[in-house]
C-alpha cells in the first residue's frame, strides 16, 4: 500500500458540508471505503458545526476538517482548497456532502482521466434512494447557459449511457478536476454561492482546452435536496442569475452580440409562456437576470479581461462543444426539464403546464376578466378616485418634474410620486393610456392574488395556495371597492399581500415538510436580507404613492404579525425581524417619496392621509364591516361565514399551517375591531377609509381558509376519526360560502360599477372658451366630490379641479395651502351670509363654476340619493354673483359672473382693485370683464401673446417662479387682490408667461430616480460587482497540506 | 392542546365575539351640513362681522303724477361706510345702474331712486354696504299717501301675501324684483274667496335679471286676496302695492312679503274704536286646516272679554278676523298674537283703516314673527314733524319695563329728552310720541330691557292727513 501510494498521483477529496441530516453518514462511509490509494479528504464545515468534526473523524480517521465562517457557499467555500492544499501535482475531487461514492469511483475517475488525458471528470451520479435511476451523466449546456440534462427525469440505468463520452458540463455534486487546471482557473468563479457554479468552470476549462470528460463506470448516490434544504434562497433567481452570467462573460466577443439579442428575445418569449404555464416565477428570473446585466456591465468587463488570457481555444470550437439551439426549448419539447428542480418536487414543464395550478390560475384570470368584460370593453367609468391618466405619458412626467402642482389653485410643492409612476407606467404601455387605466384598476384584483398566492407559500401546500388566492379575490372586499371606485383602498389590497410576503421571507418564516409540530425559520442575512428589504421598500413606496395611509397602515400589521408570530412561541428575534422588516419598509416608502411625502407631515397632512373626517359615526354596522359590505356589491353577507376557518384553523393547524392561521386571527381580529371602533368614532385619531382598514382582515381571512385547507391535509385526513374531521369539513364549506359573492359581483360585468356617472355629464362646461381658461370650485357632501378636497365642515368638502376635465391628479390629497384657505374663506363668508359677493372673492382664483354634487352614482345614487348638505344650496342661490345654470340631475352648476380668467389682462377697474387686499374691498369691486389670454397654457411650456399696456392677471398664489417677460425683459410680478399675482405691463408688446423650476427641484428629480433604480436595482438581485475574484468568503490561514511531494516531506 | 394554541384560539374567539356583542341596531350618521341659515324672514339688522352686507328693497313707484321714492341708509357706526346702490328698472330692455355711495358716520342718507334711474314704474334698489353695519328702508311716495317699508335681508325662493283688495277698481301689484344677473322665474298663485287660481299666464313668469316687474293678479273687485309667489328658478324679491279706491279703503300702500310662514305673528297697533276698522287677514298656505288662536295684548281681561277667539282657517285659503267682531274688547290700543300649533303653516296681515281728516287712510302691515321679538328696534326712516303716537311698543316678555328712544345724531345716539324711561307693562302697550325735533330726519332706536315689537305709525307725506304704519326693524 505504501508504493501505490508513492505510486498514485495525489487527490483531495474536498466535500463542502453544511448542516447534514442522517444521510451523512452514508456519505463518509462511502468516502471513507474509496479503494484509491493516495486521497486525503478535507471536509468545509459551514454553518452550525455541533460535533461534526468527531463524526467525521470518527468514519474518515485521516480526514480534516476545517470551519467556514458563515456560508458563503459551495464554489467559495470550495474554493478554500487553493489555499489549504498547496501544490499542482495531483487533483481534487469535489463533493457535495449528499454523495455517496462507491468504493472505487476515485479511482475509476483517475484512470479514466489520464486515459482520457481530461482536465475534468465526473462519476455518473444515481438516485440516492432508487441507485437503479440515473440521475446525471454529465450536462449539455447550450449557448445560452442552460442545461440539457441528457437523462429523463426516472430514467432507469441499463447501462445506456455508460460509454465514456465528452460533455460540456459536470455536476458540482461531484467532479474531479487536475489541480493546476482548478489553481489556473481560479477556481469555481468566487461570484457564484449556489446554482451554476460547475457549468461555468467546466466552461472555462473548455476555453482552456481542458476535456470535460463523464466517467460511468464511476458511480455515486446524490439526494440532490437543495432547494428543501435551503428554503431561505432564492433558487429560480440564483440560477437564472449566473447562467446568463456565465453567457454574458464566457462567449466570445464576436458571438456575444448576437447571442444577447437572442437570449433577449428568447428570455421574453420564456416570460410570456411561463405566465401561462405556472412557471411566472421562473420566467420572471430569468428576465430580470438579463436586464440585470445593463447594471453589471463593469464587473462583465472586469471578468471577460480577466479571462481573456485563459481563452486558448477558439470560441466557434467552444460553441461546437453546444446543445445546438435551445436546450430549454428543446427539452421542453422533448417533456423534460432543462435540469430537474433539485428534487424541489417540481415536476417538469409540461406536466406543471396543465397541472391544477395552472388551471386555477387560467380560471381566475377569467373570473376576473369576465368580472370586468364591460370594463374591458369600455374602459373603467371616471368616478371616485378612478379618474382618467389622460392622453400623454410624457405630460405626466414632465408636469412631474415640473415644480408647480396644480392641485386645487396651485402652488409650487413637490408633485405626488404616484402621477410620475403612471407616466412611467404609461411610457412602458406605448401611451395607451385608456389600456393603462383600466389594468391598473382591474389588474390590482390579479396582483392582489398573486400576492396571496406568494404569501401563502409559507403555508406550505399548493391546493391552499390557489383557495387562498383565489378566496382573496371573491372576497366582497374588492368587488365592494370597485364599485365605489375606491383606487387607493384597492392599491392597498393589492399591495398589502406582497409586504407581507417580504416581511416572512425576511423573518426567514419557510415552511418545511418536517414542521409538523413547530414552524422552522431561516434566518436570512447579508445580501438576501437588503434585498428584501428593498423589495419591501418598493413595495412601500409604490403603495405609499397612491394610498399614502399605507405608511400607517403596514406598520400597524406588521406589530400585529409579530405580536401573533410571538404568541405562536417563535423566538423573539423572528418576530422582531417581522415587525423590522414593516417599520423598515414604510419608512423606507416614505423615504423614496420625498419630497411629496413630507407634504404628508404638514398641518392638515392627517386628513391628506386618512381623508377628510366623517360626520359623526360612519353609520356602518358591525356586520356591514365584517362582511365587507361598504359598496354597492350583493350578498356579501355570505362572507361571515368566513369567520368560521378563523378558528378552525387555530385548531386544526400544525407547524406553519397553525403560524399562518394564528397570524390571519390575528389579523382579522385587531382590525375588525379597528374598524368597528374607527366606524363609531370611539378613537382618539381617524383612521383612513374602511376599505383599507379592512384589507388585512381580508389577509387575514385567506391566510386562514390557506391554512384551513393545509391543516385539512397535511394535519387532519388520515388521522384519527374525531373533531378534527367535521370542523375540517365545515371550514371548507364555509370557505366555499365565501366565495359566493365574489361570484355574483361577477355577474354584472363591471362589478356593479355605474354605467353613467358625474363626471360623464361634466362635458356640458365649456373646453377651453375663448372667454379664457377657469376653475370648478366643488363643494358639497365629502364621499361626493370627484377630487380630494379640503375639509370644510361636518361631512362638507371643497376642492378645486381646473376646466372641464378631471384627471387623476386630483385623486392626492394635500394639506390646504394659502389658496386653499381663500376658497375656505370665501366658503365660510358664503355660509355665514357675511357678503352677498362670494363670486368676487372667488374671481381672483378664476373660479368660474361652483358644482354641488348630487349623484355620483356610487355613494349617491339616483334611487337613493344622498340629502344635500344642509343650507348649500341656500347660502349659494344668495349669492349675487352666482347664476344657477341648467345641469342634469347629477350635480348643481352656480356660474360666478364675476369671474376672471386664468390668464387675463385687467380692466381699468379690474387693475385698480387689484392693488387693493382684502375681502371687503375685493367684494365692493367690479373686476369682471377682464381680456382674457393665453387660452389653454399651462404650467408645462411658456406661452406669449401680444398684450396692450395694461395689467396682466395670473389666477395662482403669488410665487415668484412665475415670470412674465415683455419683449424679452422681465416684469416684476406684485400680489393681485392680497392673493394671486398681476404683471404691470407698462407698453404694449409680447408678453412670455411661464413657471421656472427650480434647480433644486430638477436636483432633487434626478437624486430621486437615482434612488429608486439602485433600490429597484437591488430589489431584482442586480449586484453590481467590480470583480467576481474579489469575493473572499473562507477565513481560513494556513495550508494543511501540500500535493507537492518535496513540500508535503518538508512539512 | 399546546398553551399558545389554546391562549391563540381564546383570543381570537373571545375577540370575535366581542365584535358580535358590540353590534348595535342604532347606527347613526350625521347629515352634512353646510350653513345654518335659519328660514328667512322678515328684515331686521343683522349683528356679527360682515364683509359687505347686503339690503334688497321692494321697490318704489316711478314716473310722472307725483309717486317716487328714496332708499334711506343709516349709518350709526363711528366711520363712514362704504357701498354702492343698484337700482332695477321694470322698464323692458333697461339695466340696472349701480353707483357707489358713502354714508358718513352717525348719519342717514337718503337717495331718490328717480335720481338714478327713470321712466320706469318701479324701480327698486340693491344696497351693499362694505364691512355691514347700517340699515336700509325705503320710502314710496305716492299721491295717495306714502308708505315705509323696511328693506329685506336676502331674496327669497318664496313670498307670501295674506292681504289682497280689489273692491271699487282698487288696484293691487306685485312687484318683483330680480337682483340675480340671471332670469328668474317665478309661479304666482293667488286665493279668493272663491278658492285658489293659478292664472297660466303667472306661471314661469320669467323676471329678467337685475330687473324689476310689477304683476296685476288679475283678480276683480275681490276683497279678499291672498299671493303665493315660487321661483323655479332664481331668487326674487316681493312687494305688493296697492292703491286703495273704495270699498272701505283708501289710501296707499306698498308692504314688502313675508319668505316665510310662520306658526305665531305679532302687531303692536291694534286700535279698538269707533272710527277705526281693524282687521287681519289670516292666510293658510299650509294644506290642512289650522286652529289659530287670537291673544289681544295690553288689555285687561274682564269677565266680558275673555281673550279666546279661535278662527278656523281652512286649507289654501283665508280668513278675515275683524276686531270689531269680538266680544267686550276693550277700547283703546292693543297688540295682537295669532297663534297656532301648525308649524309654518300661516301668514297673517293687518288692514288697519283710520281716519284722516274727512276721510280715511288705510294702512296694511305684514305680522312679526316671534323670532324678531328683540330688545333694540331700529328705523331709518322717521318722522319729520312732530307727531302724537308716533310709535307703538308692545311688550313682549311678561315683565314690566322701561323703554328708551334714542336718535342718531352727530354725536351718536343720543336718547331723545322725555323719552328716555318710557314705563312698559309686561305684555302692555304703549304709544311714543315724536315731537321734540332732534328726531326729525333721522334715525330712531328703541331699546328696552324687555324684549319689544315696535311699530310706527308715520305720517303719509306733506299735506296727507292719516297715518302709515309699518314695523321698525328689529336689532
Amino acid at each position: 500500500m505504501e508504493a501505490a501510494d508513492q505510486i498514485a498521483p495525489p487527490v483531495v477529496a474536498v466535500m463542502v458540508v453544511h448542516e447534514p441530516g442522517d444521510w451523512f453518514d452514508a456519505v463518509l462511509d462511502g468516502l471513507a471505503k474509496q479503494d484509491y490509494p493516495n486521497l486525503r479528504s478535507l471536509l468545509l464545515v459551514t454553518g452550525e458545526p455541533g460535533d461534526l468534526a468527531d463524526q467525521v473523524r470518527a468514519r474518515v480517521p485521516n480526514s480534516f476538517v476545517r470551519s467556514v465562517d458563515g456560508n458563503p457557499g459551495f464554489g467559495p467555500t470550495a474554493n478554500e482548497v487553493l489555499r489549504l492544499v498547496e501544490g499542482d501535482n495531483g487533483f481534487f475531487c469535489f463533493l457535495h456532502d449528499d454523495v455517496a461514492l462507491e468504493p472505487d469511483a476515485i479511482r475509476m475517475l483517475i484512470e479514466e482521466l489520464y486515459r482520457s488525458n481530461a482536465g475534468i471528470v465526473g462519476p455518473k451520479l444515481l438516485e440516492w434512494n432508487e441507485p437503479t435511476v440515473l440521475q446525471h451523466v454529465g450536462f449539455g449546456v447550450d449557448r445560452f447557459g442552460e442545461v440539457d440534462p441528457l437523462v429523463e427525469p426516472g430514467e432507469t440505468d441499463q447501462e445506456q449511457h455508460d460509454a465514456v463520452r465528452d460533455v460540456f458540463a459536470l455536476p458540482s455534486a461531484c467532479l474531479l478536476v487536475r489541480a493546476d487546471l482548478f489553481r489556473a482557473l481560479d477556481g469555481f468563479a468566487a461570484g457564484i454561492d449556489f446554482h451554476g457554479e460547475d457549468v461555468d468552470l467546466c466552461w472555462r476549462a473548455h476555453l482552456g482546452g481542458a476535456r470535460v470528460v463523464v466517467v460511468p463506470s464511476a458511480r455515486a448516490r446524490h439526494r440532490e435536496r437543495l432547494v428543501e434544504r435551503r428554503p431561505d434562497l432564492a433558487h429560480h433567481t440564483t440560477r437564472e442569475r449566473h447562467r446568463v452570467d456565465a453567457v454574458t462573460t464566457l462567449t466570445g466577443a464576436r458571438r456575444l452580440p448576437l447571442v444577447i439579442v437572442q437570449l433577449a428575445v428568447l428570455t421574453l418569449g420564456e416570460f410570456v409562456v411561463s405566465l401561462f404555464t405556472g412557471q411566472a416565477r421562473r420566467g420572471w428570473a430569468a428576465l430580470r437576470a438579463v436586464v440585470g446585466q445593463l447594471a453589471n456591465l463593469p464587473a462583465i468587463v472586469a471578468r471577460r479581461r480577466r479571462l481573456a488570457a485563459g481563452r486558448s481555444v477558439p470560441d466557434n470550437e467552444v460553441a461546437g462543444l453546444q446543445v445546438r439551439g435551445s436546450a430549454r426549448f428543446t427539452t421542453y419539447l422533448r417533456a423534460r426539464d432543462a435540469r430537474p428542480d433539485q428534487r424541489s418536487g417540481n415536476r417538469p414543464w409540461r406536466e406543471r403546464a396543465g397541472a391544477g395550478s395552472g388551471l386555477a390560475w387560467l380560471a381566475i384570470v377569467l373570473v376576473v376578466v369576465v368580472g370586468s368584460r364591460h370594463l374591458i370593453g369600455s374602459g373603467v367609468p371616471r368616478f371616485g378616485e378612478f379618474l382618467g391618466f389622460g392622453s400623454s405619458p410624457m405630460e405626466l412626467l414632465r408636469s412631474y418634474a415640473n415644480g408647480w402642482n396644480p392641485h386645487g389653485v396651485g402652488a409650487t410643492a413637490s408633485v405626488p410620486v404616484g402621477l410620475g409612476l403612471i407616466g412611467l407606467a404609461g411610457l412602458a404601455s406605448g401611451a395607451r393610456m385608456g389600456l393603462l387605466h383600466t389594468m391598473s384598476v382591474v389588474g390590482l384584483l390579479l396582483v392582489g392574488a398573486v400576492g396571496m398566492w406568494r404569501l401563502c407559500r409559507g403555508v406550505g401546500s399548493t391546493r391552499a395556495r390557489l383557495v387562498a388566492a383565489v378566496l382573496y379575490v371573491a372576497l366582497p372586499l374588492p368587488g365592494q371597492l370597485l364599485s365605489m371606485g375606491r383606487w387607493g383602498a384597492l392599491a392597498v389590497f393589492a399591495a398589502l399581500p406582497w409586504s407581507i410576503d417580504s416581511m416572512r421571507r425576511f423573518a426567514g418564516i419557510e415552511p418545511t415538510a418536517d414542521d409538523a409540530e413547530a414552524e422552522r425559520r431561516f434566518p436570512v442575512d447579508g445580501w438576501a436580507q437588503w434585498r428584501l428589504l428593498a423589495g419591501a421598500s418598493l413595495i412601500a413606496a409604490v403603495t405609499i404613492a397612491f394610498e399614502p395611509s399605507y405608511w400607517l397602515l403596514l406598520p400597524a400589521v406588521a406589530l400585529v404579525l409579530g405580536v401573533a408570530t410571538l404568541a405562536t412561541g417563535a423566538p423573539l428575534w423572528a418576530a422582531a425581524r417581522l415587525v423590522l422588516a414593516g417599520w423598515a419598509a414604510a419608512a423606507a416608502g416614505l423615504l423614496l417619496d420625498l419630497p411629496w411625502s413630507t407634504e404628508l407631515f404638514r398641518d392638515g397632512g392627517w386628513a391628506a392621509i386618512v381623508g377628510p373626517p366623517p360626520n359623526g359615526s360612519r353609520g356602518r354596522s358591525v356586520l356591514e364591516l365584517l362582511t365587507f359590505d361598504i359598496g354597492n356589491g350583493r350578498a356579501a353577507v355570505l362572507a361571515v361565514a368566513l369567520y368560521l376557518p378563523v378558528v378552525g384553523a387555530l385548531l386544526l393547524g400544525r407547524g406553519s399551517r397553525f403560524g399562518w392561521a394564528a397570524r390571519g386571527g390575528v389579523l382579522v381580529v385587531a382590525f375588525a375591531w379597528l374598524a368597528v371602533l374607527d366606524d363609531r368614532g370611539s378613537l382618539p385619531l381617524q383612521l383612513p377609509e374602511p376599505g383599507i382598514v379592512l384589507v388585512p382582515v381580508a389577509v387575514g381571512l385567506a391566510l386562514a381558509a390557506a391554512s384551513v385547507v393545509a391543516a385539512f391535509s397535511a394535519d387532519v385526513r388520515g388521522g384519527d376519526f374525531g373533531w378534527r374531521q367535521p370542523l375540517g369539513l365545515l371550514c371548507g364549506v364555509a370557505v366555499v360560502a365565501g366565495m359566493v359573492p365574489g361570484v355574483i359581483a361577477v355577474q354584472t360585468g363591471r362589478w356593479d360599477m355605474p354605467s353613467t356617472t358625474m363626471i360623464d355629464l361634466l362635458g356640458q362646461l365649456p373646453e377651453q372658451p375663448a372667454e379664457g381658461d377657469y376653475r370648478v370650485l366643488w363643494v358639497g357632501d365629502q364621499r361626493l366630490l370627484p377630487a380630494t378636497g379640503q375639509p370644510y365642515g361636518p361631512g362638507v368638502a371643497y376642492a378645486i379641479t381646473a376646466g372641464s376635465t378631471l384627471l387623476v391628479d386630483q385623486t392626492w390629497g394635500t394639506p390646504a395651502r394659502v389658496g386653499d384657505a381663500e376658497i375656505g374663506a370665501a366658503l365660510r363668508a358664503i355660509a355665514t351670509g357675511s357678503t352677498t359677493r362670494a363670486g368676487r372673492l372667488l374671481a381672483p382664483f378664476a373660479v368660474r363654476y361652483i358644482i354641488v354634487p348630487v349623484v355620483d352614482g356610487a355613494v349617491s345614487t339616483n334611487a337613493a340619493p344622498l340629502p344635500l348638505p344642509a343650507g348649500l344650496l341656500d347660502a349659494l342661490g344668495d349669492q349675487l354673483d352666482l347664476a344657477e345654470a341648467y345641469s342634469p340631475p347629477s350635480f348643481v352648476v352656480f356660474e360666478n359672473r364675476a369671474w376672471l380668467p386664468m390668464r387675463s389682462v385687467l380692466t381699468a377697474d379690474g387693475a385698480a382693485a387689484s392693488r387693493t387686499a382684502g375681502a371687503e374691498s375685493l367684494a365692493q369691486a367690479d373686476i369682471a370683464g377682464a381680456t382674457p389670454i393665453m387660452v389653454g397654457a399651462d404650467h408645462l411650456a411658456e406661452a406669449s401673446v401680444g398684450v396692450p399696456a395694461g395689467t396682466v392677471h395670473l389666477g395662482v398664489p403669488f410665487d415668484r417662479n412665475w415670470t412674465v417677460r415683455l419683449d424679452g425683459t422681465s416684469v416684476d410680478s406684485r400680489p393681485a387682490f392680497g392673493s394671486t399675482m398681476a404683471f404691470d405691463i407698462a407698453t404694449q408688446g409680447t408678453v412670455t408667461m411661464r413657471y421656472e423650476t427650480s434647480v433644486v427641484r430638477r436636483l432633487l428629480v434626478l437624486v430621486q430616480a437615482l434612488v429608486w433604480l439602485v433600490v429597484l436595482g437591488v430589489a431584482a438581485g442586480v449586484r453590481v460587482r467590480r470583480s467576481r475574484g474579489r469575493v473572499e468568503p473562507a477565513r481560513l490561514a494556513q495550508p494543511v497540506f501540500s500535493l507537492d511531494p518535496v513540500l508535503e516531506a518538508q512539512s | 392542546m399546546k398553551p399558545q394554541r389554546a391562549v391563540l384560539a381564546g383570543v381570537v374567539v373571545l375577540g370575535l365575539v366581542g365584535l358580535g356583542l358590540a353590534a348595535r341596531n342604532d347606527v347613526v350618521e350625521g347629515d352634512a351640513s353646510f350653513a345654518s341659515l335659519g328660514v328667512p324672514t322678515m328684515p331686521f339688522v343683522p349683528t356679527g362681522s360682515f364683509i359687505t352686507s347686503s339690503w334688497f328693497c321692494g321697490g318704489v313707484p316711478a314716473g310722472e303724477g307725483g309717486v317716487g321714492g328714496d332708499v334711506v341708509i343709516a349709518n350709526p357706526s363711528d366711520t363712514p361706510k362704504q357701498g354702492r346702490i343698484t337700482v332695477m328698472s321694470s322698464a323692458e330692455g333697461v339695466g340696472a345702474v349701480s353707483r357707489p355711495i358713502t354714508i358718513d358716520a352717525r348719519s342717514v342718507s337718503s337717495i331718490d331712486l328717480r335720481t338714478l334711474q327713470s321712466d320706469a314704474a318701479f324701480l327698486s334698489a340693491l344696497v351693499e354696504i362694505e364691512g355691514g353695519g347700517g340699515f336700509v328702508e325705503q320710502i314710496a311716495r305716492h299721491p295717495a299717501g306714502d308708505s315705509v317699508s323696511a328693506c329685506a335681508n336676502a331674496a327669497s325662493s318664496n313670498w307670501w301675501f295674506a292681504d289682497g283688495f280689489s273692491l271699487d277698481d282698487s288696484i293691487e301689484q306685485l312687484v318683483v324684483t330680480n337682483p340675480y344677473p340671471d332670469a328668474a322665474i317665478v309661479d304666482i298663485g293667488f286665493v279668493t274667496k272663491d278658492g285658489e287660481r293659478n292664472p297660466s299666464r303667472l306661471q314661469g313668469f320669467p323676471i329678467p335679471g337685475r330687473s324689476v316687474r310689477v304683476v296685476e293678479l288679475g283678480a276683480r273687485d275681490e276683497a279678499l286676496i291672498a299671493a303665493r309667489i315660487e321661483t323655479t328658478r332664481g331668487r326674487v324679491v316681493v312687494a305688493r302695492a296697492q292703491h286703495y279706491l273704495g270699498g272701505g279703503r283708501l289710501g296707499y300702500s306698498l308692504t314688502l312679503g313675508t319668505p316665510s310662514l310662520a306658526d305665531q305673528y305679532y302687531f303692536a297697533d291694534g286700535d279698538n274704536s269707533a272710527e277705526v276698522a281693524e282687521q287681519y287677514q289670516v292666510f293658510n298656505a299650509s294644506d290642512q286646516e289650522v286652529t289659530v288662536d287670537v291673544r289681544f295684548l295690553g288689555t285687561a281681561p274682564s269677565e266680558a272679554f275673555l281673550n279666546d277667539t279661535q278662527l278656523s282657517v281652512p286649507a289654501g285659503r283665508v280668513v278675515t278676523f275683524d276686531t270689531s267682531t269680538v266680544d267686550a274688547l276693550p277700547e283703546g290700543r292693543h297688540g295682537v298674537v295669532f297663534s297656532t300649533f301648525s308649524t309654518r303653516s300661516i301668514v297673517v296681515e293687518r288692514v288697519i283703516t283710520r281716519p284722516a281728516g274727512s276721510s280715511v287712510a288705510t294702512s296694511v302691515v305684514m305680522g312679526a314673527p316671534p323670532g324678531l321679538a328683540n330688545t333694540r328696534w331700529s328705523m331709518a326712516i322717521g318722522t319729520d314733524e312732530a307727531l302724537d303716537e308716533a310709535l307703538v311698543v308692545l311688550n313682549a316678555d311678561s315683565l314690566a319695563t322701561t323703554v328708551q328712544v334714542s336718535t342718531l345724531g352727530p354725536g351718536g345716539l343720543v336718547p331723545v329728552p322725555g323719552l328716555e324711561a318710557l314705563p312698559l307693562a309686561a305684555g302692555g302697550v304703549i304709544t311714543v310720541p315724536l315731537t321734540d325735533p332732534s328726531v326729525f330726519g333721522t334715525a330712531l332706536v328703541i331699546t328696552s330691557e324687555q324684549r319689544l315689537f315696535v311699530e310706527r305709525s308715520l305720517g303719509r307725506g306733506a299735506d296727507r292727513s292719516g297715518r302709515s304704519g309699518s314695523f321698525a326693524l328689529s336689532g
